[in-house]
């Protein structure tokens, strides 16, 4: 019935026309479009309605392949942007019936946009984690080979005892990790820490955080968090940390109603 | 005030005519999980509503069964995570003999895991009905 009709996706907005990237392929393997909307520059790629209509999202709601390589591309799309300038980045999906109505959507939003917008200018994200590698097998080998009853209570009272010291601790210091970071970063979040099965490691994760932080004092940043990476190894803490990413933790609108957020 | 600089990517110079997406994907998206990416995309950035809406929901849910897929064989076996087993070996190939040999031995192995999973109690298999079934309580 409506085989031509298009969707706009919009990846994020530029300030200008400064620094445009050699773009990769976007959502779907679709170009990359840039659409004035003064003084701001969107970055779009056109989409088939069929495919990427409001339904078909649901559709693929578990789709782990559709929605993961959709995802994929829109982060492409924008970490090509920030080698080359600033974005604000967009939320996934962010879609339009036409440009119209993406002009209308931006235009409507532009002061929040451009809070957003210098908030992060000349900055980027920087992501750190930290995990727990201290986790105490041992201590559970050891209660296990406890010979008589009484030595396994006693056992399993300390090592919960233990363990709970050890919960302190490794919070205390990931707690410092990201005050310290903080010095040296504009903003700095923390996130809900990964599940193992999203973060792909045994290890427990203590900290997710994202720093915002100058575009110029990134060797400084990398320096610190190598040097807290080095100290906190004798502690049982492995910090890691990548980037530089889109501001995504740090480009929000402020918060009105309820609008697209269930939390 | 300032231009984009060079100082970005100091192990590439900005302008690098060299540099293809994936090139530069490689070099400077080290420790760029997908799990990361998802937690951005789909949780951060700006919302801005126009005609078209869609809602997606359960985040958190949904990063968890797209890593899940996407994760390699080695590491999701590291973490515990090997519910799609029985699916990869029922659609081994088993047309020529070569196949059935490889086929008899991957039941064979199945078996042996399932045994000692039986041994084990049950840590693998709580992760699989819990990403299966969602938060039903």
């Amino acid at each position: 019935m409506s085989s031509d009709r298009v969707l706009i996706h919009a990846y994020g907005v530029l300030e200008r026309r400064t620094g445009l990237p050699e773009w990769p392929p976007g959502i779907a393997g679709a170009p990359i479009h840039t659409v004035e909307i003064d003084p701001l520059v969107a970055v779009t790629s056109v989409l088939p309605y069929e495919e990427f209509e409001p339904s078909a999202w649901e559709r693929h709601a578990d789709d782990a392949a559709w929605l993961g390589a959709i995802a994929t591309a829109h982060h492409r799309v924008l970490q090509a942007a920030i080698a080359a300038g600033d974005v604000v980045p967009f939320r996934l999906p962010s879609l339009y019936g036409g440009v119209e109505a993406l002009r209308d959507a931006v235009t409507d939003h532009a002061p929040e946009i451009g809070k957003s917008m210098e908030r992060i200018t000349d900055r980027v994200e920087w992501a750190v984690k930290v995990y727990r590698t201290d986790k105490s097998d041992a201590a559970a080998e050891e209660s296990e080979s406890a010979r008589t009853g009484r030595d396994y209570l006693v056992g399993r009272s300390r090592e919960q005892q233990e363990r709970a010291e050890a919960d302190t601790f490794a919070h205390d210091r990931a707690q410092a990790c990201y005050d310290r970071i903080g010095e040296v970063s504009v903003d700095a979040v923390r996130n809900a820490p990964q599940d193992p099965v999203l973060s792909g490691r045994r290890e427990p994760m203590v900290l997710n955080a994202a720093f915002l932080v100058d575009r110029a004092v990134q060797a400084d940043f990398r320096g610190l968090v190598d040097e807290i990476a080095q100290g906190s190894a004798s502690d049982g803490l492995l910090v890691e940390a990548s980037g530089p990413w889109p501001a995504y933790n740090f480009a929000s609108l402020p918060r009105v109603g309820s609008v697209a957020d269930p939390a | 005030m300032s231009s984009p600089s060079g100082d970005l990517q100091p192990r590439q110079p900005a302008g690098a005519p060299s540099g293809r997406p994936d090139a530069y994907l490689s070099t400077h998206t080290q420790g760029q999980s997908l799990a990361d990416v998802l937690e951005r995309v789909l949780d951060k950035g700006i919302v801005i509503v126009g005609d078209i809406q869609v809602r997606l929901l359960d985040i958190e849910l949904l990063t968890i069964k797209i890593r899940l897929l996407v994760a390699s064989v080695d590491k999701a076996k590291e973490i515990g995570v090997n519910w799609w087993e029985s699916d990869e070996f029922s659609s081994a190939p088993s047309g020529d003999s070569d196949g059935d040999d490889r086929a008899e031995l991957a039941n064979r192995i199945k078996a042996l895991e399932e045994r000692m999973a039986d041994d084990a109690g049950s840590s693998g298999g709580s992760k699989q009905s819990k990403a299966k079934t969602g938060r039903s309580s």
